[in-house]
C-alpha cells in the first residue's frame, strides 16, 4: 500500500515536471509567435537592446502591423560573435563592437557587400569613449593613461584577438600619446609597453574584464564609458571613473546580414533598422549612456563626462589601417613581443 | 537416435575436436568423460548447435541437423553455472520454453508443477534464483530443460560447481528423473565417478577424438589403450615380454625377472613386448608366499596411509619401484590400528584372472 | 560469502569523514554553498523574480527537454553500443571502444567545434545541406547532436560492464530452450541490464543539463530559441547579473543532487538484490 503511493507520488510528480517542461510548446498556449528576428550583438549594447530598443520596437511593429515579434538574440564578446557568424550562426542583423569584425564578416563571405556602409552614419549605431576606472578615492593617483604606466599598477584588460573593447582600448592608449603635440610612433609605442606591462589579467570580452573588475581584482579597468554610467546606477560603486584628457570614441557598427533574410522578412528588418536611428531609439541609448551620433541628443544625459580632446578611428584612417598598422605591427608584433622577452 | 560423423572443430591454431565419430540409441545416457582440454565440451556444444562443426554432420534420427538452429533442434541443456535467469521466478524460468512456444497457460503451469515435483522442488516456484543454492538452481535447470519435452537432454559439467556432498545426492536425483522420462541424454564430465554412476555408456575422450567407448566395466577391466587404462582408476603398470601363450592363458616376465600368468585368450606370441597393470584393489598384502594359482610379488612397506574404509600401502619393490596397494580395512579391530608394520616385508598376492594386458607399441 | 562476513563489515569512525570533509569543504562543498548564497542573497523574492524570467524559464526548460531527448537517443544507441562493443567480436573493436570513450577526454569545446566544421554552413557536409535549406547547427536538433555525442560514453560505461559480466551462457540457455534473438534480448538480456540502463540514462540526462563546452558552439547561444541553461548562466554571469546567474545554476544544482540520489538508491537497491 505505502508502495503505491509512493509509486503513483513520483508519476503525478514526473508528469507534472514534463508538462510544466513542454508547457510553452502545447498547441492550446495562446502567446504563440507569428513573427521572429535573429539579432547577434556584442556583450555592452545587450541591456540597452533587451530591456530598452527590442521592447520598444516590438511594440512599435505591434501598432504598425499587429504581429506579436519575438527577436532571439545572443551576446557575447563581439571577436567571438563574429567567428560564430562566420561559422554561420543564421542571425539576421549583426551589432558589433568595431568595423573591424564586419571587414572579417565582408572577407569571410557572411556579408555579400560592405553593407553596413549604406546605412546611416556609415553604419554607426552609438558612440561610447574609453575612459579608466579606478577604485573608490582613486588610491593609485591615476589622472591620465601616462599614469597606468606607473610601476605597481595592475590592470585588467580585455583580450585583443576576440574583445572589439580591447581593440577600441589599445586604440585609445596609443592614440592619446600620439595626441600629445610632437608626438610620434615611438611614444606610442612606448605607453603601450608601459599600459601592457601592467596587464594581470586578459578577459574575453569587455563585459568579462568589468565583471572581474567589480569582482574586486586589479587596479584600473580601461573600459566603455557606457559600462560605467549604465551600472554605477544599480549598484553601490566600488569603483571611480577617471576621464583622460585625450581618448577614442569607439563607434558601434550594425549591420544587416542578407543572405539570411528571408524575402519575407526584408520589412521587418529594415523597420528594426531605421528604428535604430530614430530620435526614440537614439535617445534610449543616451539615456542608457551611450553617446548619440546625433550630437544634438547628448545633452540629456547629465552624467556624460568632459572630454577635452576626443578622436575618431578615422583620425587613424580608419579600422582597416590602424589594424595594420597600430594593433598588429606595434602592439602584437613589437610591444608584446618586446614583453616576453 | 543421435548420430556424430566425423565432426571436427579448430579454435584459431588449435583442433579441438578431430574427425569424431558415435551414435547415442535413444533413451540412452551417453557420458563423454575427458580430461578439460579433451573436446568433450566442443562436441557437446555442436551438438547442441551452440557452435556449427567445421566438418562433419549431426543427425537426429538419419535427418541431417548440422546446420539447425538450437531453436530448431528443440534440445535441453544444462549449463555448469545453471544460468538461472535472475528477473524471472523459478516458476518463470520452468515456463520460458513453453511461454515460448506458445503453450495456454494451464498447460505450462501443469507442466512446470509437474517437473518441480519431480526435481523436488515443489512450493519453491515464486523463489528467485538469489534465493536458492547451487543444488536446487541446478534442479530448476533440469526442470527447465525437460519442460518443453526435449528430443535429447546435454549436460554440460552439471554437478562441477557443487561441494561433493550435494553433488552425490543431487547426481542420484537427476539420474532417477532421466530414467523416468526415458529422454536420451548426453552427459559431458570430468569426472570419472559421476561417469560410471550415471552413464550407460562412457566414451573416454583424448585431445579431440574417443579414446574407448563402452559400458563402465568394459572401460574398467578392459581398456584398449595405455591412455584409458591410466584415466579410469589407478593402476600399477610394469614393462614386460610375453614368455609363454597355452590355452588356459599367458605368461608374462616382468622387469626384474618375477613372472606373472594371466588367464585368457590373447593374441600374443612368446617374445612380444608389453605392458601389464594391475588396479590396487586387485591386490592384497600377505605374509604367506602365493599359492600356486596366484601371481604374487614381495617387497617392504613403506609407507601406509589410513583413509578410513581402505589403507593405501606404497610397497618398495626389491628393484626399487613403488607399487600402489588399497587393502579394504574390513580386519580393522580395537588397539590395532594398522595390520602391517612399516618396514615389514610382505607378500603382494592377485588372482591369475586380473590383470591388464596391452600390446606395447 | 558466508567466510565474509566480518571482512565486510564497515568500521564506523568519524576521522576518515571528517579528514575527507575538510579537504573537500575548500574544494567543492563551500563554492556550492556560494552558488546558493549568492542566489538567495537579495531574498527570495528577488530570488523568485530571477527564476521567471521568460529568458531563464526558457532556458530551464529547454534544457529539461534536451535531457530527456538526449537520454531516450542514448538509452537506445549506448544500449546497442555496449551491446555490439561486447557480445561480437570484429577487428578494430577495443579501438572503436577507446574511441567512444573519447569525448570524456576531450574538451566539450572541441567536440562542438568538430560537428560545426562538419554540419555547419561552411562544414564538410553542411555546404551541401545548406542549399538545400537543411541546417542542423544552430538548432534545438544541433544542440541535442552534441549532447548525445558528449554524453555517449557515460551510457556505454554504464551498460557495457554489467553486459561483460553477464555470462554468455544465459543467452546459449535461452537460445536451447528455444528463444529467437530477439526474445533473448526482450526476455534475459534487457532485464539484466534494467540497473545499468536507468543508472546511465540518469547520468546521461545529468551531464547533459551541466554541458556547457559543446552546446556554446553549436547552439549560437541564441536566447529564445538554444540557450541552455548553463549558456544562460554564463551569459547572465558575463552581463554582471550574477543573482540571476546563481539562481538558476542552484535550480540546476539541485536537479542534479536528486538525479545523482536517484542513481545511488538504484545502485544500492540493485546491489541488495543481488547479494539476497
Amino acid at each position: 500500500m505505502r508502495r503505491l503511493v509512493v509509486l503513483l507520488a513520483a508519476v503525478a510528480g514526473g508528469l507534472a515536471v514534463v508538462l510544466w517542461t513542454v508547457w510553452p510548446w502545447l498547441p492550446l498556449a495562446k502567446n504563440r509567435q507569428s513573427r521572429t528576428m535573429v539579432i547577434y550583438g556584442f556583450a555592452i549594447v545587450e541591456k540597452t537592446l533587451t530591456k530598452s530598443i527590442f521592447p520598444a520596437f516590438q511594440k512599435k511593429w505591434k501598432e504598425r502591423t499587429g504581429e506579436d515579434l519575438e527577436i532571439i538574440s545572443s551576446f557575447g564578446g563581439s571577436g567571438t560573435m563574429t567567428n560564430q557568424l562566420i561559422m554561420g550562426v543564421p542571425a539576421e542583423v549583426a551589432i558589433l563592437s568595431t568595423e573591424l569584425d564586419m571587414q572579417r564578416l565582408y572577407r569571410s563571405g557572411v556579408l555579400k557587400t560592405e553593407s553596413w556602409k549604406r546605412l546611416p552614419y556609415g553604419g554607426v549605431m552609438n558612440r561610447t569613449p574609453f575612459i579608466i576606472l579606478v577604485r573608490p578615492g582613486n588610491p593609485k593617483g591615476i589622472r591620465d593613461f601616462d599614469d597606468l604606466a606607473k610601476r605597481g599598477v595592475r590592470i585588467v584588460h580585455p583580450d585583443p584577438l576576440v574583445s572589439g573593447a580591447a581593440n577600441w582600448a589599445i586604440m585609445a592608449e596609443y592614440g592619446a600619446a600620439l595626441r600629445k603635440p610632437g608626438a610620434k610612433e615611438a611614444q606610442g609605442k612606448a605607453l603601450l609597453l608601459g599600459i601592457w606591462r601592467n596587464v594581470v589579467s586578459q578577459a574575453g570580452s569587455g563585459r568579462a574584464a568589468r565583471t572581474q573588475f567589480e569582482n574586486g581584482f586589479g587596479d584600473a579597468l580601461i573600459t566603455y564609458e557606457q559600462d560605467i554610467i549604465a551600472t554605477t546606477e544599480d549598484h553601490v560603486s566600488t569603483q571611480e571613473a577617471v576621464y583622460p584628457r585625450s581618448t577614442i570614441l569607439s563607434e558601434h557598427t550594425v549591420t544587416p546580414i542578407d543572405k539570411h533574410i528571408k524575402p519575407h522578412q526584408r520589412e521587418l528588418i529594415q523597420a528594426f533598422l531605421d528604428f535604430l536611428w530614430s530620435d526614440e531609439a537614439q535617445m534610449l541609448f543616451v539615456q542608457d549612456g551611450f553617446r548619440s551620433v546625433k550630437e544634438r541628443l547628448n545633452g540629456a544625459n547629465p552624467r556624460f563626462g568632459v572630454i577635452t580632446d576626443p578622436f575618431l578611428i578615422d583620425d587613424f584612417g580608419g579600422w582597416g589601417e590602424a589594424k595594420r598598422n597600430i594593433i598588429d605591427r606595434i602592439w602584437k608584433d613589437e610591444v608584446l613581443k618586446e614583453l616576453k622577452s | 537416435m543421435i548420430g556424430i560423423e566425423g565432426i571436427s572443430k579448430r579454435f584459431g591454431d588449435n583442433e579441438v575436436v578431430k574427425d569424431m565419430s558415435l551414435t547415442v540409441k535413444d533413451g540412452e545416457l551417453l557420458v563423454l568423460l575427458g580430461a578439460s582440454g579433451s573436446g568433450k565440451s566442443t562436441v557437446l556444444r555442436m551438438v547442441a548447435g551452440l557452435i556449427s562443426p567445421d566438418k562433419g554432420r549431426v543427425l537426429l534420427d538419419g535427418a541431417d541437423i548440422t546446420r539447425s538452429s538450437p531453436r530448431e533442434r528443440n534440445f535441453g541443456y544444462v549449463f555448469q553455472n545453471y544460468s538461472i535467469f535472475p528477473s524471472m521466478t523459478v516458476a518463470e524460468n520452468v515456463e520460458f520454453g513453453l511461454k515460448i512456444r506458445k503453450k495456454p497457460p494451464e498447460e505450462r503451469q501443469r507442466q512446470r508443477q509437474r517437473l518441480l515435483e519431480m526435481v523436488g522442488l515443489e512450493g519453491l516456484g515464486e523463489r528467485y534464483a538469489s534465493q536458492l543454492s547451487g543444488g536446487q538452481l541446478q534442479r530448476v535447470a533440469l526442470a527447465r530443460s525437460l519442460a518443453y519435452n526435449p528430443r535429447v537432454l546435454l549436460l554440460d559439467e552439471p554437478f562441477g560447481a557443487l561441494d561433493a556432498k550435494t553433488r552425490i545426492h543431487l547426481r542420484q536425483a537427476v539420474r532417477n528423473v532421466i530414467r523416468q522420462v526415458n529422454v536420451t541424454t548426453i552427459m559431458v564430465t570430468h569426472d570419472q565417478d559421476e561417469a560410471f554412476e550415471m552413464a550407460d555408456r562412457v566414451a573416454i575422450l583424448n585431445e579431440g577424438r574417443i579414446d574407448q567407448l563402452g559400458r563402465p566395466s568394459e572401460i574398467y577391466y578392459h581398456p584398449i589403450t595405455y591412455f584409458t587404462a591410466n584415466f579410469v582408476g589407478e593402476i600399477n603398470f610394469f614393462a614386460g615380454t610375453v614368455t609363454r601363450v597355452v590355452r588356459e592363458g599367458c605368461e608374462i616376465e616382468l622387469a626384474g625377472g618375477i613372472r606373472v600368468f594371466r588367464r585368457g585368450a590373447y593374441p600374443f606370441a612368446p617374445g612380444m613386448p608389453v605392458r601389464y597393470g594391475v588396479r590396487p584393489e586387485q591386490m592384497t598384502i600377505s605374509l604367506l608366499e602365493p599359492k600356486s594359482h596366484e601371481n604374487g610379488i614381495s617387497g617392504i612397506i613403506e609407507k601406509n596411509l589410513f583413509l578410513g574404509d581402505i589403507t593405501r600401502y606404497a610397497i618398495r619393490l626389491s628393484d626399487a619401484r613403488l607399487l600402489d596397494v588399497r587393502i579394504l580395512n574390513y580386519l580393522f579391530m580395537d588397539g590395532m590400528a594398522m595390520p602391517y608394520d612399516l618396514n615389514e616385508e610382505v607378500w603382494l598376492i592377485w588372482s591369475q584372472g586380473s590383470g591388464i594386458i596391452l600390446a606395447d607399441v | 560469502m558466508k567466510s565474509n562476513d566480518m571482512a565486510g563489515q564497515k568500521v564506523t569512525s568519524f576521522l576518515p569523514a571528517g579528514f575527507l570533509l575538510v579537504v573537500m569543504l575548500p574544494l567543492m562543498i563551500l563554492p556550492l554553498a556560494a552558488v546558493f548564497i549568492y542566489a538567495l542573497q537579495e531574498g527570495p523574492k528577488t530570488f523568485m523574480a530571477t527564476l521567471t524570467t521568460r529568458d531563464a524559464l526558457f532556458a530551464l526548460r529547454f534544457s529539461v527537454i534536451i535531457a530527456f531527448a538526449t537520454a531516450a537517443v542514448n538509452v537506445v544507441l549506448g544500449t546497442y553500443a555496449a551491446y555490439v562493443l561486447s557480445k561480437t567480436r570484429f577487428p578494430g573493436r577495443e579501438q572503436l571502444g577507446i574511441i567512444l570513450n573519447l569525448p570524456v577526454a576531450i574538451p566539450n569545446v572541441v567536440v562542438g567545434t568538430s560537428l560545426l566544421l562538419l554540419w555547419g554552413p561552411i562544414g564538410i557536409l553542411g555546404k551541401f545541406l545548406e542549399p538545400l535549406g537543411i541546417q542542423p547547427m544552430f538548432t534545438a536538433f544541433g544542440v541535442l547532436l552534441a549532447h548525445i555525442f558528449v554524453t555517449f560514453p557515460y551510457m556505454v560505461g554504464a551498460v557495457k560492464p554489467v553486459l561483460d559480466d553477464l555470462p554468455v551462457t544465459y543467452e546459449e540457455a535461452a537460445y536451447t530452450i528455444g528463444a529467437s534473438r530477439r526474445q533473448t534480448f526482450y526476455h534475459v538480456v534487457f532485464p539484466a541490464l534494467r540497473g545499468g540502463i536507468i543508472t546511465g540514462a540518469l547520468l546521461t540526462f545529468a551531464h547533459s543539463l551541466g554541458e556547457f563546452g559543446a552546446t556554446v558552439m553549436v547552439s549560437g547561444n541564441l536566447r529564445l530559441q538554444t540557450q541552455t541553461a548553463p549558456l544562460y548562466i554564463f551569459s547572465q554571469f558575463e552581463g554582471g547579473n550574477i543573482a540571476a546567474a546563481n539562481s538558476v545554476a542552484a535550480i540546476l544544482a539541485v536537479i542534479s543532487f536528486f538525479l545523482f540520489s536517484l542513481i545511488l538508491y538504484w545502485n544500492r537497491k540493485r546491489e541488495s538484490k543481488k547479494a539476497r
